[in-house]
């Protein structure tokens, strides 16, 4: 067992919750090198939006994350509609920003039952997905999809809010907010969990920053970034919200930073329910060619900075898209912070970073 | 010694199966019948704590798949089984309770796979020889009541825990033999596994040794019922390494490090496949039963119940303590399927950190609390000076 070897986990290994390979060289339980090998699931979604139009490029960045498909069509039509210079209406904003909170709050959920299960609790797999899947069936309601929404379109959305949706959504938020103190009481009270995500995994702020981290992983690490703040899009300008930050950089840190985000984005449904303007277009005629122009637009994804480069060339099809995943970016700090640590510690610290494939190879 | 249940074979023909007496009355000289009569009755008992003890290991993990992954996963467990087998169960059954004899024969029907470059004999030999044949020796040792065991030997469950000790062996010889990086680190992780949790184990039960002056079940439980209080209560450390020490033994959660499915796939039983694998998962269940037996007997007090209560029915109406012990064990193993459904894995560097930091000096001190008890209050155990 003094002998290095290679242990290939992937494509098909439970550390990885989607595929793609991780080379590590181990020595023993001690992990000396780690390999980053993907690719398995490239559908040329880039190069297909040239061939496309605009519009109908949308049904594939939902398509790119397949547990936030909302957030990837937010991005989408909103560099869209700046291209084109559309504003949407102030109802239409609230609730694209109520559905984003809601699909981040899903999104994260996954990621909770994901990390517990690679650590160990898999008990947390089954009752997180179950809260999640309350989630998506008030975005089916709204939508009539659960995953591949297909909701926003350039010019607002494709139809309003269904009857009761108010008192559905709050409700929701009630039993969220109760059953997610119940979870984090779980697992912050046991002490096993505490030593599978403290200290494991740790990134300083340097490297953080210096290797391209973002969303959760940069803010566990101490750099308070969110684009929510930074530039504000649709309303959360309206909004009181706070950006958790934590300054040690492990995965107890990434863990508390996403328990603490759906947190706040209760509170931010909340209020937006609130203030939400009963009148209000929903859906306005967009034009029908994207103007000749380039625009970069970036959003909050769950998983961090989120972006479209769009290059219009005065037609409906656009010249170029360039997608700028968040989840690829944390991927290439994977094999850094694995090194140096231990084989079991591999699949909390992978998971602590919220992989997601589908938007990574794309 | 024997559970009295046969004995009505010893004596005349009348009971023996037809062809048999008529058989063995002309053959064997007279002065050979009195042994054969006492092989068949020995036989006859193996066969039946062998039933009892599989019987019960089908019904734990029914239990488990209805706790453990039934009510805490918000789902109900096996509730029925489609029986593609012959239909001969009928197509439904209560509760899911064939589900788990069902999955048996299903398993019995895969196609064994040796992996071509496994090191054949010990893939095939070590496994059987040393991971799935040493608990099914156990079975004599087993009392089913306050005296009704088959066979109580001076060493008692020193025996148990020799046998015991074979296991991590039998796993580090499969792991290693079937020539997969996982199963190589489970294997391994299992061998390490042991060297540090053998020793708690064996230091907490020293601490009921030390207090019984005596290696044999039925003669500890007899010692707690005159004590008024089951050990557990009056050694409460002992207890608590024991629990802990075991479920490290069984490889269950939180101590599930050799088999660790989020970084190991199914750790060292990554290769093992068909009945192979049935055997494997079977096995681990079936050292969980006989692991309750021993925490039942040495810290529960057995049969007894506490305060001497009926204690003269349980010594006279088998039945009534075969009960009790039934219902003890069931209790004893529902604790660490709640703890399975409840505790994440540590890592195999923490279970070293928590074996010889944590309990081994627990273990140490408890031994040193009962010396000082037996010292200067030997009364609190019973000991008359």
């Amino acid at each position: 067992m003094s002998e290095q070897m290679y242990i290939h986990m992937g494509p098909q290994h439970p550390v990885n919750h989607g595929l793609w390979t991780l080379k590590v060289k181990t020595a023993g339980e001690l992990v000396i090198d780690a390999e980053v090998l993907i690719g398995y699931v490239f559908r040329m979604i880039e190069k297909i939006a040239e061939s496309r139009p605009y519009n109908a490029i949308q049904p594939l960045t939902n398509r790119l994350c397949y547990v936030s498909g909302m957030s990837w069509e937010a991005s989408y039509t909103m560099a869209v509609e700046k291209l084109m210079g559309v504003e949407v209406s102030k109802r239409a904003q609230y609730i694209r920003t109520i559905m984003l909170e809601l699909q981040r709050i899903a999104s994260h959920l996954t990621w909770l039952s994901a990390y517990s299960t690679d650590v160990g609790v898999v008990t947390m797999l089954v009752i997180a997905y179950r809260e999640r899947e309350y989630v998506l069936d008030l975005l089916e309601h709204v939508t009539g999809s659960r995953m591949m929404y297909n909701y926003f379109t350039a010019g607002g959305l494709r139809r309003d809010l269904p009857q009761g949706f108010k008192e559905d959504c709050h409700n929701l938020t009630h039993y969220l907010e109760e059953r997610l103190k119940e979870y984090k009481a779980i697992l912050d009270d046991s002490k096993v969990f505490l030593l599978r995500s403290e200290n494991v995994g740790i990134i300083t702020k340097n490297d953080a920053l210096n290797l391209g981290a973002t969303g959760p992983v940069l803010r566990a690490s101490g750099v308070q970034a969110d684009l929510r703040k930074i530039e504000p899009y649709l309303v959360y300008d309206e909004l009181e919200f706070d950006i958790p930050m934590r300054t040690s950089g492990d995965c107890y840190a990434r863990y508390e930073i996403r328990m603490e985000e759906m947190f706040q984005s209760i509170r931010l449904i909340r209020q937006a329910l609130d203030q939400i303007p009963l009148e209000g277009e929903i859906l306005q005629k967009p034009p029908r060619k994207l103007p000749k122009g380039d625009i970069y637009f970036r959003t909050e994804d769950p998983r961090g900075e989120a972006a479209f480069y769009i290059i219009g060339n005065d037609d409906r099809i656009p010249y170029r898209v360039k997608i700028k995943s968040p989840a690829y970016s944390n991927l290439a700090i994977c094999n850094y912070i694995l090194k140096g640590g231990k084989v079991a510690d591999i699949a909390p610290t992978v998971a602590s970073i919220d992989l997601c494939m589908g938007e990574i190879d794309r | 010694m024997g559970y009295g249940l046969y004995d009505w074979l010893l004596d005349g023909w009348e009971w023996w199966p037809g062809i048999i007496p008529l058989l063995i009355e002309p053959l064997v000289p007279p002065e050979h019948i009195g042994p054969i009569r006492s092989f068949v009755i020995d036989s006859l008992e193996m066969t039946t704590i062998l039933v009892f003890l599989i019987v019960n290991t089908i019904l734990l993990i029914w239990l488990e798949r209805k706790i453990s992954s039934g009510r805490a996963w918000t789902a109900r467990g096996p509730v029925f089984i489609d029986f593609n087998y012959g239909h001969f169960f009928g197509r439904t059954w209560k509760f899911g309770l064939l589900q788990n004899i069902a999955e048996f024969l299903k398993f019995f029907s895969k196609e064994d796979i040796v992996p071509e470059k496994a090191d054949k004999f010990p893939f095939n030999v070590g496994f059987f020889a040393f991971v799935v044949a040493p608990p099914f020796i156990l079975g004599a040792l087993l009392p089913l009541g306050a005296t009704l065991v088959i066979a109580d030997p001076a060493v008692g469950f020193l025996l148990i825990f020799a046998l015991f000790s074979l296991y991590p062996v039998g796993v580090l010889i499969t792991g290693w033999s079937s020539n997969n990086k996982y199963s190589l680190i489970g294997g391994f992780r299992s061998a390490v596994q042991m060297i540090s949790y053998e020793i708690p184990l064996m230091l907490s039960i020293a601490s009921v040794v030390l207090v019984t002056n005596s290696f044999s079940f039925v003669e500890i439980a007899k010692q707690q019922a005159t004590l008024l209080l089951p050990f557990a209560i009056l050694m409460p450390i002992g207890f608590i390494i024991f629990m802990a020490a075991l479920t490290a033994e069984t490889e269950r959660v939180p101590f599930d490090i050799p088999e660790a499915e989020a970084e190991l796939v199914m750790g060292w039983r990554t290769e093992l496949t068909g009945f192979r694998y049935m055997m494997s998962m079977a096995t681990e269940y079936f050292i969980l039963l006989i692991g309750a037996f021993i925490g039942v007997f040495l810290f529960w007090g057995g049969p007894y119940l506490p305060f001497n209560l009926f204690k003269h029915e349980i010594e006279t109406i088998h039945l009534l303590a075969f009960l009790i012990i039934l219902v003890k064990l069931w209790i004893f193993i529902f604790l660490y399927i709640w703890v399975r459904a409840s505790l994440p894995r540590v890592r195999p560097d923490q279970l070293l950190d928590i074996g010889w930091k944590g309990l081994i000096p627990l273990a140490i001190l408890n031994i040193i609390y009962i010396v000082l008890i037996m010292l200067y209050y030997p009364q609190f155990f019973g000991v008359v000076p």
